[in-house]
């Protein structure tokens, strides 16, 4: 029998390298070829050979082993492999995703508390002020959590397959690492929709990167409890807790008062007093923001025009930011529309339904889609109109909304070269 | 002549005729070839092992594995019935290509 470090064992060593079968069936091969080596080398050794002589010769009979185990690959494969390789390797890209995406979730989650405690703690050290992360920058962990998920999924699916369908992991990486990268660049500009920032649009840009990474590896990978990962969690929640009880809560943030933005009357000012008396209002519809006013007697806008909604690019007024100094338009405008005094334009809301309205009363509105504007963060919205005078005055007051960009990559680009 | 460009035909046939006389492992089957053949054919056994696996894959061979003893443990083959009428086939086409070889080098010699 052949002992390690021997002429066979090396043989059997070398056999191996070139099989691209998973341990099981190698090993079968493996034990086969080595009874074979212990047979033939004990008849040589029978008809007066020494021993190392022997097993050389047996070894000799064999053949080259690269030859060797390319005619055994060849002679195993067949076509019920491939669907077997097939079933595996989707398992292997379902066990590896959902097992991928729960580790690197727990793990950006944890990473992104302690990054936003530590700010947080900094900050209050500082005397600053920290208002935790904003809609579009808060997608990135899961982004990168998907990340994680799309690695290990192809880190699985590659040898897996190999093994599976008899063919060398190195040569299977070639199809799948292609045909991964761009369903994965698919799912990530077409698919996965949002809130985006840059940063968030570049992480998923980058995502086939994941899986070119992951579908690179060649050598069989398991899947094991992940001890050192999980110890890791455990000593950073402890060092949240800790942060929290030294320092107070953190997450929440602190914000400062509120600050009417300076240079509103850049926007339409001075209001008129009916128009600083009348009832008004907003409203919120996913990304689609609305302004209303309800006037007492529509004849006073007599003589106006280009009544209108206007967002102005502004910052965010709680981290002491207001009306974009720089800014002299708006960045969108919409026209108003007029309805029934207390009604929407659409007549499905009614507000104030039991108040007795003036003969003249009436409602102007005036929506716009807030979440297709890449290029701000923070937008101020007023309904203005053209007096007789020719002067642009405020209809509204000034009321203050978060922007962030909600869609997929490809809506983001089409936004931004269409120049929003 | 090249013997194994000869044997590349006829290694199922080969192995074929000597497990239908009863179940083998791989070392026993290519001495089983090398005694019936009277040392002719005796290439080494590096295509062996290729075709018994080719011809397990076709369902014609049922291996099974057993204690090797105080050795490593051995995987024995057995014809199946489906392997028996691969042999029948093969065993009269070599017969006739065989026949006609000789006929037409007898021709020849004659000639």
């Amino acid at each position: 029998m052949a002992e390690d470090g021997s002429d066979g064992e090396r043989f059997l060593e070398s056999v191996e390298q070139h099989l691209p079968f998973d341990e099981p069936e190698r090993a079968d091969i493996l034990d086969e070829l080595r009874s074979h080596l212990a047979d033939s080398a004990a008849a040589m050794e029978a008809k007066g050979l020494g021993r190392a002589e022997a097993e050389r010769a047996a070894v000799k009979r064999l053949g080259p082993a690269k030859r060797l185990a390319d005619e055994l690959t060849r002679a195993r494969r067949d076509r019920s492999r491939l669907l077997a390789a097939a079933g595996a390797g989707a398992w292997g890209l379902v066990r590896g995703g959902v097992w991928g995406g729960l580790v690197g979730w727990a793990v950006v989650t944890v990473a992104a508390l302690l990054i936003s405690t530590a700010i947080a703690v900094a900050a209050r050290q500082t005397g600053g002020a920290w208002t935790g992360l904003d809609t579009g920058t808060s997608a990135i962990p899961n982004i990168v959590a998907l990340g994680v998920a799309v690695f290990v999924a192809a880190r699985l699916l590659t040898p897996t397959f190999a093994a599976r369908a008899g063919y060398a992991a190195p040569l299977v990486r070639w199809l799948t690492m292609p045909i991964g990268a761009a369903l994965v660049l698919t799912y990530a500009l077409a698919i996965w929709s949002g809130p985006l920032n840059w940063p968030g649009v570049v992480a998923l840009v980058t995502l086939p990167l994941w899986w070119v990474a992951g579908a690179w590896q060649t050598r069989p990978f398991r899947l094991a409890f992940p001890r050192r990962i999980a110890l890791s969690l455990a000593v950073a929640v402890g060092i949240l807790f800790g942060a929290n009880a030294l320092f107070g809560p953190m997450l929440a943030g602190s914000a400062r008062a509120y600050a009417w933005p300076a240079g509103s009357d850049r926007i339409g000012a001075p209001m008129p007093d009916w128009a600083a008396k009348a009832g008004s209002g907003g409203t919120t519809f996913g990304g689609y923001e609305e302004l209303t006013i309800d006037v007492s007697d529509r004849t006073l806008l007599t003589g106006w025009t280009d009544l209108r909604i206007e967002a102005w690019r502004g910052t965010d007024p709680a981290r002491g930011g207001g009306l974009d100094a720089t800014e002299t338009e708006p960045f969108l405008t919409a026209p108003v529309q007029w309805s029934a005094a207390g009604t929407s334009p659409d007549g499905n809301s009614v507000w104030y339904g039991g108040q007795g309205w003036p003969a003249n009363a009436a409602t102007l509105t005036g929506g716009l889609r807030l979440d297709r504007s890449p290029a701000a963060t923070w937008a101020w919205l007023a309904l203005t109109g053209v007096a007789p005078d020719g002067q642009r005055h405020l209809l509204s007051s000034l009321s203050g909304r978060q922007v962030f960009f909600q869609g997929t990559v490809l809506d983001w680009f089409g936004a931004v070269f269409s120049g929003g | 002549m090249d013997r194994s460009q000869l044997l590349r035909g006829t290694t199922a046939l080969l192995i074929l005729g000597v497990l239908k006389d009863g179940e083998l492992y791989g070392y026993e089957i290519a001495q089983r070839i090398r005694e019936r053949s009277a040392a002719f054919i005796d290439p080494g056994e590096g295509w062996l092992y290729p075709a018994l696996h080719r011809l397990e894959k076709q369902g014609a061979l049922q291996g099974s594995w057993r204690d090797g003893g105080l050795g490593p443990r051995r995987r024995y083959y057995r014809v199946t019935d489906g392997g028996l009428q691969m042999f029948n086939t093969q065993s009269a086409e070599w017969e006739r290509f065989a026949q006609s070889v000789r006929l037409v080098t007898v021709g020849a010699t004659n000639g």
